[in-house]
């Protein structure tokens, strides 16, 4: 009996956490707290305005931060009166994936080849790399408009996602293979002069040796052209008017924004919807992204 | 029994590498033979009406046109679409049309587009003739031509600027209607004292821009002269107008005004807070139909606003307007299809339930069409059929064209009135300023 007291007490003893450490956790807790509320206020707006009704919504002596009558009338209308989710959410996922599945996979080769290989204008063609990228959407979109034209007097992409997929890359590639150059200029060369020794090819080293190396600075790349891909806005404007294939960008603007109504609680609700995707695929690969463009940075 | 020289040429059966290279070489040619003649194959080339327009603030006027359409279509047997564009994203739109020379074979135009694409739309004199013939003539004569005087695209409809006014606030101090922009200023001025505002846009918005000319014409100023290319901005009558503005602003206005979008006078009226707007009938409709109440109270905001004419200035009553014309692309395979639509849409039957579709938004330009039953069914609605008399579209005295239609997109006139307003620039600075800049834009499209 004693020694189950004493043996109780000297368990409390020790699971008691020291007051320095709890002060040290408050404060850097605490200090946390204006960030996480300037961050998330956006996304906390968003949230409330879509539960409003229209009515609270006009009423500007009401506190935009906080809704008094909770309606889900704002998703319905988007559910019953547009086509957010039974095809723009679909067709804004579809061009995503596959655009940035393209524009990675030939990022990767690019890349490696200007990082590694050794040939005349090697720094020329990375440079080059980097000033397309540079080059403003606003300025290809037109010349990019008779390309889109060319093909679809023979393949009819015009008004379908598919010239999405296949532009997008044009700006998706330089960034990727500029990001990917930095990062595959990190992986020690001499873990590559293993492979070889050993008999692997060129590809075979790439694939096995230096990627797995590099899978902070892909996965990096991945979240970059994702995000990019799923906010573009321009060339979905230009390439699409029909109804069914558009994406969310334009959709939503063309169907909740007419002159100078604004049916803010839809809109609202459209862009939380649309934001969750890029919120759920950033904090899975979080840590990837943050050594990704770390590691990238120094050598 | 299948011998084996059936085999081979079988399109079952594994091809030799020779058959291979023939019907390879066979495809190559006949694509490459395509890409020479730019000619699609023929299943791509059924018949299809395609026609693009901007959303319009009233959705069941878009689906009462989208029904017009259709109905065409099923007339002359041919497939139809109509595509629609948020309204400030229709330039890019159509500029990448113009470019690519493909796209929609009708299309919606703003004011100054006619005369800005003229090169690209398809000569609608005699459309516009008979049109205007058989319904009693145009209310507006330049809208549509392009700066020769050829009518590039159909004058459609046009979105009017009366005052927007709560009625009941007036009564509570003892006031009338204000006929004048001098009342407009007075009763403003006693108005913001008790918290309600006047809400005028001195910013980069389209009303910004309708009502800041409405103003200047008012006074007596002009943009341009009537040959649409002498700038004519730089006038004492200008510059009264532009002091004129500053005096409201001060004493009728808030500072929030300098921020403000189309949207946001709207919204400051609907929540109760402005006594009055110039805006079209769109922020009472969607009082209406977003049951706003006057703050603190169970009373519809919507049932005590009423609409009544711009008011007048030194030179009379002025007021711009937002006029809308379509237009048939060049580039069209289906030219003369889409001018039998056009011809069909301006029946007076089809005109009116447009109009009725739009809650009377799309106000006619057709003289036999302006006095249709919906403006009698609201008495918000009796100052319409009437507007029109003191209407006139943005290039006013001149033709409105691809140099007006650049000065409005860089918002030359809301630029410096805003900043005379806030004492940045003197009245006669600001004219000035304006006049350097619309000479250079009209320079460079001359």
């Amino acid at each position: 009996m004693a020694s189950s007291a004493i043996s109780t007490v000297g368990l409390g003893a020790k699971a008691k956490t020291p007051m320095w450490r709890i002060r040290k956790e408050v404060v850097t807790y605490a200090s946390l707290i204006p960030y996480i509320a300037f961050s998330l206020f956006p996304l906390y707006i968003m949230f409330i305005t879509s539960l409003k009704s229209k009515q609270e919504i006009n009423n500007l002596g009401a506190s935009p931060f906080w809704a008094t009558g909770i309606t889900l009338e704002n998703y319905v209308y988007l559910a019953e009166n547009t086509h957010f989710f039974d095809h723009w959410l679909l067709n804004t996922f579809i061009v995503t994936a596959v655009s940035t599945a393209i524009s990675v996979a030939i990022g990767i080769l690019a890349a490696y080849a200007l990082a590694r290989l050794r040939f005349r204008g090697v720094e020329a063609f990375g440079l080059a790399v980097f000033v397309t990228y540079l080059v403003p959407q606003a300025l290809l979109f037109l010349p990019l408009i008779n390309v889109i034209n060319f093909i679809d007097d023979f393949i009819p992409i015009r008004d379908t996602y598919w010239s999405l997929i296949l532009t997008y890359p044009t700006f998706l590639i330089p960034f990727v293979t500029w990001l990917l150059m930095g990062y595959f200029r990190t992986v020690p060369f001499e873990v590559e002069e293993c492979a070889y020794i050993d008999g692997a090819s060129r590809m075979r080293t790439l694939l096995t040796i230096v990627l797995p190396m590099a899978l902070p600075g892909v996965a990096c790349a991945v979240l970059f052209s994702f995000t990019l891909c799923w906010n573009e806005f321009l060339y979905t404007l230009v390439f699409i008017q029909d109804e069914i294939q558009k994406t969310l960008s334009v959709g939503v603007l063309t169907e909740l924004v007419r002159g100078d109504i604004y049916f803010w609680g839809s809109l609202m609700a459209a862009c939380l919807v649309g934001s969750l995707p890029v919120i759920v695929i950033y904090a899975f690969f979080m840590d990837y992204y943050v050594s990704g463009l770390t590691a990238g940075a120094i050598k | 029994m299948v011998t084996p020289y059936e085999k081979t040429t079988s399109l079952a059966g594994p091809a030799s590498r020779r058959s291979f290279l023939r019907s390879s070489l066979a495809t190559s040619a006949g694509v490459a033979g395509m890409l020479l003649a730019k000619t699609p194959p023929a299943m791509g080339q059924d018949r299809e009406l395609r026609l693009i327009t901007f959303s319009h603030f009233v959705p069941t006027s878009d689906e009462e046109l989208k029904r017009q359409l259709e109905e065409f279509g099923q007339m002359a047997g041919v497939k139809v679409r109509m595509d629609r564009v948020a309204h400030l994203q229709l330039p890019a739109v159509l500029a990448s049309e113009v470019q690519g020379q493909k796209g929609h074979d009708l299309t919606s135009l703003w004011v100054g587009m006619p005369d800005l694409y003229k090169k690209h739309l398809v000569n609608l004199d005699d459309l516009v003739e008979k049109v205007g013939r058989r319904a009693g003539g145009l209310t507006d004569n330049i809208v549509g031509r392009d700066g020769e005087g050829h009518y590039r695209a159909m004058p459609w409809f046009f979105i009017s600027f009366p005052i927007a006014i709560r009625t009941d606030l007036i009564a509570e101090i003892g006031e009338t209607m204000p006929d004048t922009w001098e009342d407009v200023r007075r009763i403003g001025m006693q108005l913001k004292a008790k918290g309600h505002p006047v809400g005028i846009q001195l910013s980069h918005s389209e009303d910004a821009n309708h009502i800041l000319r409405g103003i200047i014409w008012s006074w007596g100023g002009k943009l341009v002269e009537a040959d649409g290319k002498t700038v004519a901005v730089n006038s004492p009558e200008t510059v009264e107008a532009y002091k004129f503005i500053k005096a409201l602003y001060t004493d009728a206005m808030e500072e929030e005004v300098l921020a403000w979008d189309d949207r946001n006078n709207n919204v400051c009226l609907n929540s109760g807070k402005c006594s009055m707007i110039l805006n079209p009938i769109s922020a009472y409709n969607s009082a209406r139909t977003d049951n706003a109440l006057i703050p603190g109270t169970e009373r519809p905001v919507h049932q005590v606003i009423n609409h009544i004419m711009p008011p007048a200035g030194p030179a009379g009553r002025h007021m711009s307007a937002a006029y809308n014309t379509i237009g048939v692309w060049k580039f069209s395979q289906n030219q003369e299809l889409a001018k039998e639509f056009l011809d069909f849409h301006f029946q007076k039957d089809q005109q009116e339930k447009h109009l009725t579709a739009s809650e009377g938004y799309n106000q006619p330009l057709m003289r036999a069409f302006s006095m249709h039953p919906i403006y009698a069914s609201n008495s918000k609605y009796y100052f319409a059929p009437y507007i029109g008399w003191y209407t006139h579209a943005p290039g006013w005295p001149g033709t409105p064209n691809a140099a007006s239609e650049t000065v409005w997109r860089q918002f030359i006139i809301p630029d410096t009135a805003a900043e005379c307003a806030t004492d940045r620039l003197t009245a006669e600075q600001a004219v000035k300023k304006a006049e350097m800049q619309m000479k250079r834009l009209y320079r460079r499209h001359s």
